[in-house]
């Protein structure tokens, strides 16, 4: 696939990523499905590899699909592509976001989508701590301790995030899943 | 003081704690613009993230093109959102380097710390969810209201655009508060 061709690919990915990585995966494969440039294997180790690793999940997916479209120059376009449309965007809004925050009728308006903001946020939380119950006890027990952690103690959540984390792994997996 | 380096080195830290992604990264974007840095107030942190969630991109994208140009314009904005790209895509070129040497071995460590982040990105979440309920929970309108948009998330409409939901809710903001 040629750099250009890549390019526009990401920059309409990145127009059209609203919430996140996991959506621009579906995306892309609904654009490149015939074409027959990533194999639903290859789509699946992408996804465990940019999931696995901390970053936003768009630029690292981006970068893995730009370097199986094109190579190492794919990815760094990919990436270019895929954050530019979000870069301008804010850089656009920040301008008369700053002037007019303190308009009440503007904070109104930030004060109700903020409520929708909780209610969405809230969903996520419910739908995620149902599919981490299911892993059984070990995952139930590292949610709780690192819940903990941040609410209780208030602790970074850099330390928070390695306990939590090196807890899961000494717990060990299960035999059964 | 130079603010450039600041602002790179404080999204490159983001960036690298960001695992899970969207909005699992709330908190430490929370954590290192609010509580370690004096760059956002708690209302405006919930300000970022509501118009991170309208504009297409990832959240830690978003709040770092916002916060760069807020404090450093233009430049600003570059540095920080530089840092929270790179960053982990520096640390997916070295994983992926040594992932591609070491057999399946290192695959296998992959999955095994995506699986084990799960129940950690569910806690993460709900630390996500308080940090933006917390400033919201003393206003008293807010509640019926919230009830209100949780109703109206469940409309086949919002459920396929969720920044309708968001729009919406900062709308009838404007109207009631």
């Amino acid at each position: 696939m040629s750099l250009f061709k890549v390019f526009v690919l990401f920059l309409r990915l990145g127009a059209l990523t609203f919430g996140g990585g996991i959506v621009m995966i579906g995306l892309l494969e609904r654009e490149l499905r015939g074409t027959e440039k990533l194999s639903s294997e290859e789509t699946m180790e992408m996804i465990i590899f940019a999931t696995a690793l901390p970053g936003p999940i768009a630029a690292n997916l981006a970068w893995l699909a730009g370097e199986k479209l094109a190579g190492k120059t794919g990815a760094f376009t990919a990436v270019l592509g895929t954050v530019i449309p979000p870069f301008l965007t804010i850089l656009f809004l920040s301008k008369f976001f700053l002037l007019h925050m303190n308009d009440p009728l503007i904070a109104a308006f930030f004060l109700g989508a903020a409520c929708a903001v909780a209610v969405i946020i809230g969903g996520v939380v419910f739908d995620m701590t149902k599919i981490s119950f299911s892993g059984g006890w070990k995952d139930m027990v590292v949610f709780a301790v690192v819940s903990v952690l941040l609410l209780a103690f208030r602790m970074s959540p850099f330390i928070a995030l390695g306990a939590g984390l090196s807890l899961r792994i000494a717990l060990g997996e299960e035999k059964l899943r | 003081m130079s603010s450039l380096p600041v602002l790179f080195i404080t999204f490159v830290r983001i960036g690298l704690g960001a695992f899970g992604g969207g909005l699992a990264t709330i908190p430490f974007i929370h954590y290192e613009l609010v509580v370690s840095n004096p760059w956002l107030t708690e209302r405006e942190f919930s300000d970022v993230v509501s118009l991170a969630q309208m504009t297409p991109g990832p959240v830690a994208v978003n709040a770092a093109t916002f916060v760069g140009y807020r404090i450093a314009g233009l430049a600003g904005s570059l540095a920080a959102t530089t840092g929270v790209v790179a960053a982990p895509l520096a640390l997916l070129v070295l994983v992926a380097f040594f992932v591609s040497r070491a057999s399946g071995k290192a695959k296998e460590w992959t999955e095994r710390v995506q699986r084990s982040l799960r129940p950690v990105v569910a806690a993460m979440l709900l630390a996500a969810f308080w940090t933006v309920v917390r400033p919201l929970a003393d206003d008293w309108r807010l509640w019926p209201f919230s009830a209100a948009v949780l109703g109206a998330s469940r409309l086949p409409v919002v459920r396929k655009y969720p920044q309708v939901l968001l729009l919406g809710a900062g709308v009838a903001g404007m109207l009631l508060f």
